[in-house]
């Protein structure tokens, strides 16, 4: 392409007349050079001689710029027009000379370039006449050695699906940048002859480029078939490294060390209160609408925050993509589930999901007596999505979520003031609208408003010690993030991250229930007898910008990312201190702003081996139950803490993986019970605690090869707090030292798939029992414990097995799955136990050998 | 119920089966302690007297040094005491005997009214009353000469309620009546057809088969559920201008009384009727149920349970100790002559 300038004009002056009125080029003509000429700049001088009405009637070069050039610059000069210049006030005839400047200007691309091989997955060699097509319907068949190209790729993300003989169609996504070109290697499954295949997730190993330091993810298909996960996607997360076992249940996530509320867990960018139901035997999310999860256990970029632990970001399938109606029903001996997805009008979709746990309600019918010896959990969850494609690149999406919980234990006793009961209730639901545009170019945007609520309901009781929480929450919130390509090696994310929520809290009873971290007690102990009351409303804003960088010079071998957060936080509590009668209370605000920096680093000096380290700062605003006047403390700091990891990893041959990383964390402010004599008032917690954590992981990970995938993974981790600065460094309650999990899936012949996992766990610290105190007035004994935590419980084994058969029936599958826990019947302890003088203790043991009998419909 | 159990075992985890060996009495412990009055102001003076028996039965004498144990105890203490209770030491003052009056702070230390302020600190937190809004001044009962714990008692304190205005607080005051520990009545049989035999006075034994069980039953008095002048008893409705006969000298009753009792979460005083709660202990042969009780709602007044007989011959000692839910103590014993069958 080329353009001309104007560089001078100079007309002819004749007689005395004056130029009243110089001409001026109203339309100007590309000169187009002959083929073969290979010099692209030159500069051509002409005299012009316009006529009255301003059109060219003469060119004569006045400076040539070769030969080639004069001709084009003159045969384009004729098609100039000029307005009319005047002399004396009337349009004239003049002569004007004008510089032709050839320049050579470059055009960025618009389009992509798709190219890639494809190969049998166990041979490792490249398959012919595989069709690859694109979603707009453009394709193109392997050559030879098993390669294709396609150019001029619309840029953003598309569907590919790959056909071929001795090939299921196959379905995966690429996401396609304007000028660049994408070389993927698809390895697949090639069918026997005469077998029928089904669908099956595609791996590919196509370049990405990593925003956080350390992570896994993992595929939704990949995770359902985890032994021990019942087909639960999100269960993955319990077998993934970093991440703690968690206690029979518990249902709750231990990652690094970190309480459970200190890890996030965000779903679309949306934070939701939980990952897993009451018990952990399932997720809130059904599997159908989960595409993928990825786990971050420390060290996340600097578009997240609120939280002190590690990062659990979920993302759902999308519905807008959809071409056909797809629809899932399963059932086992926990629950029944059903999905089904529409796409509607060829733009967009619409899915709905259920899920509904029946063992309690089963058990309530036909044996009613069972919770008082045992929490039965009752649960139900929904999921609604809506999505409409707005242009190729361009998307808008509604997603509503509710789960709900439910757990009534109760101890029965001869003696009233003996019995003991707990009924509690969680329910949350939210719902956010997201719109996503991928430029093309690299841009990309996402805006996300979301709203919700949460309730807690939580009674418990000891005798006459009865303890109430009621927990009323609102939440609003919006993310949004502008994500540029600046340069080929630069990329620029600037974005907001913000939430509000205001909390009504209504809490009466014993100030040491619920507990909570540092607590020194045993299972089944009395809680204290002390009761107080307290009735007050927390609102918390959070409303925090972000930037973030990620250059990389050299392509994968290089990657710096670096952000900044500005996370100022403000809450505002309906009580400052404890009322005093009826007279009126003053509330409090605070206001904490903090800065966070944070930074990870990766390079791959070989092309199969990379070097990593991250470091950030982080904090999170106190929980909103511990800002109780009568209960917490109102003037709670919000904790803050650090994160520095190291690692290093990379493919020692193609299909295996491995990943080590080493870290340390630390975390201040966090709130403990008061260890005064006299606290002060409004002061039941103070702000007084401090965490480290420190450890390595190791993550073994083989890609399917053969049939075969999994990976192990080994955490050796001390976590460690101390109540006071003045306090000796002790085991935290979610110390967990070694962590063993090893995963192997086969994918059989004839459907079927089997699948193995085992884990190694230690046992949680507790404090020993060394004696016990007769307290006459409540008639019991109460313990008397040596050093905190300095006891644990047994190491915990447990071998898992899953076996499944997929039948095609029509355009629909069955699969029948069983999942068997604890296959070798190992008798693992979950909780000390200790007769009513605590001379003798026992071991609750968690669950035996248990067959899950499942069966999916899916079409 | 077997089925269920390991039904649910699959479902839920498995609890062992940790036998509840309180009741046996094997060796020298405290079953009780009883402090008169169980109730009073701080500087009054209070006398303590344990059940302290051992395999043989009751053990005479009092071999304990009686203290009062001082310091608070921190809101990181889930325990009934700070651990300072639990040694001799700084936190411990002596009692004169078994007998000693109140710490005259005690409301202060261990009740609603504020300790001192610490330099530059707003006041210090009081503490929370318990469900019955009572506070206690915690008593220690030691053996030096044995190297076992302590045993706590807890001497309930009358400190007024916390945060109120005058009038509530007078309306308090007016109707709130000092504790008095529950007693047993009977101790009675329950033979085969429903009848119910009394124990005649506590050195009496009673003669069974080894092997044999029967159930025994403990009764209390019974307490009025309403006002009514002349009934010796002076309920919270009633005071001496309205009933001169019964509150002229405040007279409790000793089963489950009714006591008024502030709701801090809804800040109206309310009338509550104690629930007991019966300890049952014996030297030999084994009982049904450890402790049984009423609840505050329960207006019945008697509590049962069984005892199984040892195989051989010999002489059982027990006792029955009822409990009031302000820290009420009251007890009775009973000896069992087993026979050879």
């Amino acid at each position: 392409m080329f353009g001309g300038l104007l560089a001078s004009l100079a007309w002819a002056q004749e007689g005395g007349q004056v130029l009243t009125k110089a001409p001026e080029l109203l339309e100007f003509a590309e000169a187009e050079l002959p083929a073969g000429v290979t010099s692209r700049t030159a500069s051509v001088v002409l005299r012009l001689t316009l006529g009255v009405d301003g059109r060219v009637e003469e060119v004569e070069v006045v400076e040539s710029g070769g030969e080639d050039f004069d001709a084009a610059a003159s045969e384009a000069a004729r098609r100039f027009l000029f307005s009319p210049a005047e002399i004396d006030g009337a349009p004239s005839r003049v002569r004007i000379l004008y510089r032709y400047e050839f320049v050579e200007r470059l055009e960025l691309p618009t389009t992509a370039i798709f190219s890639g091989v494809v190969r049998d997955r166990e041979r490792r060699v490249p398959v012919p006449g595989v069709t690859v097509t694109l979603a707009d319907g453009r394709r193109a068949v392997t050559d030879g050695e098993g390669r294709f190209e396609i150019r001029d790729v619309e840029p953003g993300t598309l569907s590919i699906t790959l056909e071929g003989e001795r090939l299921t169609a196959l379905g995966t996504e690429e996401t396609f940048v304007a000028g660049e070109r994408l070389d993927a290697t698809y390895d697949v499954f090639l069918l026997e002859e005469g077998e029928e295949g089904d669908d099956m997730e595609i791996l590919v190993s196509a370049p990405a480029l990593r925003k956080a330091a350390v992570s896994t993810e993992v595929g939704a298909e990949e995770a359902r078939k985890i032994p021990g996960t019942q087909g639960d996607v999100l269960r993955v997360v319990e077998s993934l490294p970093g991440v703690a076992r968690a206690g029979l249940g518990s249902g709750s996530l231990v990652v690094w060390g970190a309480a459970p509320d200190d890890t996030g867990v965000y779903v679309d960018g949306v934070r939701v209160p939980r990952l897993y139901h009451d018990g952990g035997l399932r997720s809130v999310l059904g599997s159908d609408i989960v595409r993928s999860v990825e786990l971050v256990p420390g060290g996340f970029g600097a578009a997240y925050g609120r939280g002190l632990g590690g990062l659990v970001t979920v993302k759902t399938a999308r519905v807008e993509d959809e071409e056909s109606v797809r629809a899932t029903v399963a059932a086992d001996l926990y629950d029944g589930s059903a999905f089904v997805s529409v796409p509607v009008v060829g733009r967009g979709g619409i899915a709905v999901g259920g899920r509904y746990g029946w063992v309690g309600p089963l058990l309530d019918q036909f044996y009613p007596a069972v919770q008082d010896f045992f929490p039965i959990p009752r649960y139900y969850d929904v999921q609604l999505r809506a999505g409409v494609k707005l242009r190729p690149n361009e998307a808008l999406d509604v997603t509503g979520i509710v789960s709900g919980d439910r757990t009534v234990r109760t101890a029965p006793n001869a003696d009233p003031a003996r019995e003991a009961s707990e009924d509690r209730r969680v329910t949350f639901q939210r719902a956010w609208l997201r719109y996503s545009r991928d430029g093309g170019d690299g841009t990309v945007t996402s805006v996300v408003v979301f709203g919700g609520a949460d309730q807690q309901d939580r009674v418990a009781s000891f005798g006459p010690v009865e303890t109430s929480i009621r927990t009323r929450q609102a939440v609003v919130g919006a993310r949004a993030s502008y994500r540029a390509r600046i340069h080929p090696a630069l990329t620029l994310e600037g974005g907001l991250d913000s939430e509000v929520s205001v909390a009504s809290i209504v809490r009466e009873g014993s100030t040491a229930v619920p507990g909570r971290e540092g607590d020194v007690r045993a299972f089944g102990q009395p809680p204290p007898d002390q009761i107080a009351t307290d009735s007050f409303q927390v609102v918390q804003a959070n409303v925090a910008p972000y930037v973030e960088a990620a250059l990389a010079p050299w392509k994968e071998r290089l990657t710096v990312v670096a952000g900044l957060r500005l996370d100022p936080q403000v809450r505002s509590v309906s009580r400052a201190l404890p009322q005093v009668g009826i007279a009126p209370t003053n509330g409090l605000l605070v206001e904490d702003t903090r800065l966070e920096p944070r930074i990870s680093v990766r390079a791959a000096p070989l092309e199969a081996m990379y070097v990593m380290a991250a470091a950030g700062l982080y904090s999170q605003q106190p929980q909103a139950q511990d800002l109780s006047a009568a209960f917490g403390n109102p003037s709670l700091p919000a904790p803050r803490g650090a994160h520095y990891l190291a690692g290093i990893g990379g493919r020692p041959a193609k299909p295996l993986s491995i990943d080590a990383t080493g870290y340390f964390t630390r975390s201040r402010d966090l709130a403990m019970r008061s260890e005064r004599e006299q606290p002060a008032r409004g002061a039941a917690l103070e702000a007084t605690g401090d965490g480290r954590a420190y450890g390595a992981q190791f993550m073994l990970r083989l890609d399917a090869v053969a049939g075969f995938s999994g990976w192990i993974s080994y955490s050796l981790g001390w976590s460690e707090r101390r109540n006071t600065p003045e306090s000796s460094w002790r085991p935290s309650d979610f110390d967990q030292r070694h962590v063993l999990t090893a995963l192997v899936a086969y994918d059989l012949p004839l459907g079927f798939d089997v699948g193995l996992r085992a884990r190694v766990a230690s046992g949680y610290p507790r404090s020993e029992v060394q004696g016990a105190v007769y307290d006459v007035r409540r008639d019991v004994y109460q313990p008397v414990f040596g050093e905190q935590n300095a006891l644990r419980l047994p190491t915990f084994f447990q071998a898992d097995v899953r076996v499944a058969k997929e039948f095609a029936v029509r355009a629909s599958t069955f699969e029948i799955s069983l999942d068997v826990q604890n296959v070798t019947n190992f008798k693992n302890t979950e909780e000390f136990i200790y007769s009513s003088d605590y001379q003798e203790r026992g071991g609750i043991s968690s669950l035996p050998i248990l067959p899950v009998l499942g069966v999916r419909w899916k079409r | 119920m077997e089925a269920m159990r390991w039904t649910l075992c699959l479902l839920a985890g498995c609890v062992p089966e940790l036998i509840d060996d309180t009741p046996y009495v094997d060796e020298p412990r405290v079953l009780a302690i009883r402090l008169d009055p169980p109730e009073a102001v701080p500087g009054a003076t209070v006398r303590a007297s344990a059940l302290f028996a051992d395999a043989e039965g009751l053990v005479d004498g009092d071999p304990f040094v009686w203290s009062f144990c001082v310091a608070r105890k921190p809101l990181a203490e889930l325990g009934p005491v700070s651990p300072r209770c639990y040694e001799p030491g700084e936190a411990w003052e002596a009692m004169d005997g078994a007998q000693g009056a109140l710490p005259a702070d005690g409301c202060a230390r261990f009740g609603p009214n504020p300790p001192p302020a610490e330099a530059g600190e707003s006041g210090g937190r009081p503490v929370d009353p318990d469900p019955s809004g009572g506070y206690y001044q915690p008593v220690v009962a030691s053996r030096p000469a044995v190297d076992e714990e302590p045993t706590l008692a807890f001497a309930r304190l009358r400190c007024g309620i916390p945060n109120v205005n005058q009038e509530t607080f007078v309306a308090w005051n007016r109707a709130y009546r000092d504790n008095v520990s529950p007693m047993p009545e009977t101790l009675s049989v329950v033979g085969e057809a429903g009848t119910v035999v009394p124990w005649e006075g506590t050195g009496d034994a009673i003669e069974v088969q080894a092997g044999a069980t029967m159930t025994l039953e403990v009764a209390w008095p019974a307490c009025p559920d309403s006002a009514s002048c002349g009934d010796g008893v002076c309920s919270p409705e009633e005071d001496v201008t309205t009933c001169r006969d019964d509150c002229e000298i405040p007279t409790g009753c000793n089963g489950a009384e009714r006591y008024v009792v502030w709701d801090t979460a809804d800040k109206i005083l309310r009338l509550r009727r104690e629930a007991l709660s019966i300890a049952w202990y014996v030297t030999g042969g084994t009982v049904a149920e450890a402790r049984t009780g009423r609840s505050a709602d329960d207006p019945e007044r008697t509590s049962r349970n069984e005892w199984t007989a040892p195989s051989s011959a010999g002489e059982v000692w027990g006792a029955v100790v009822l409990r009031d839910d302000r820290g009420g103590v009251g007890y009775r014993s009973f000896r069992v002559r087993v026979r050879d069958p």
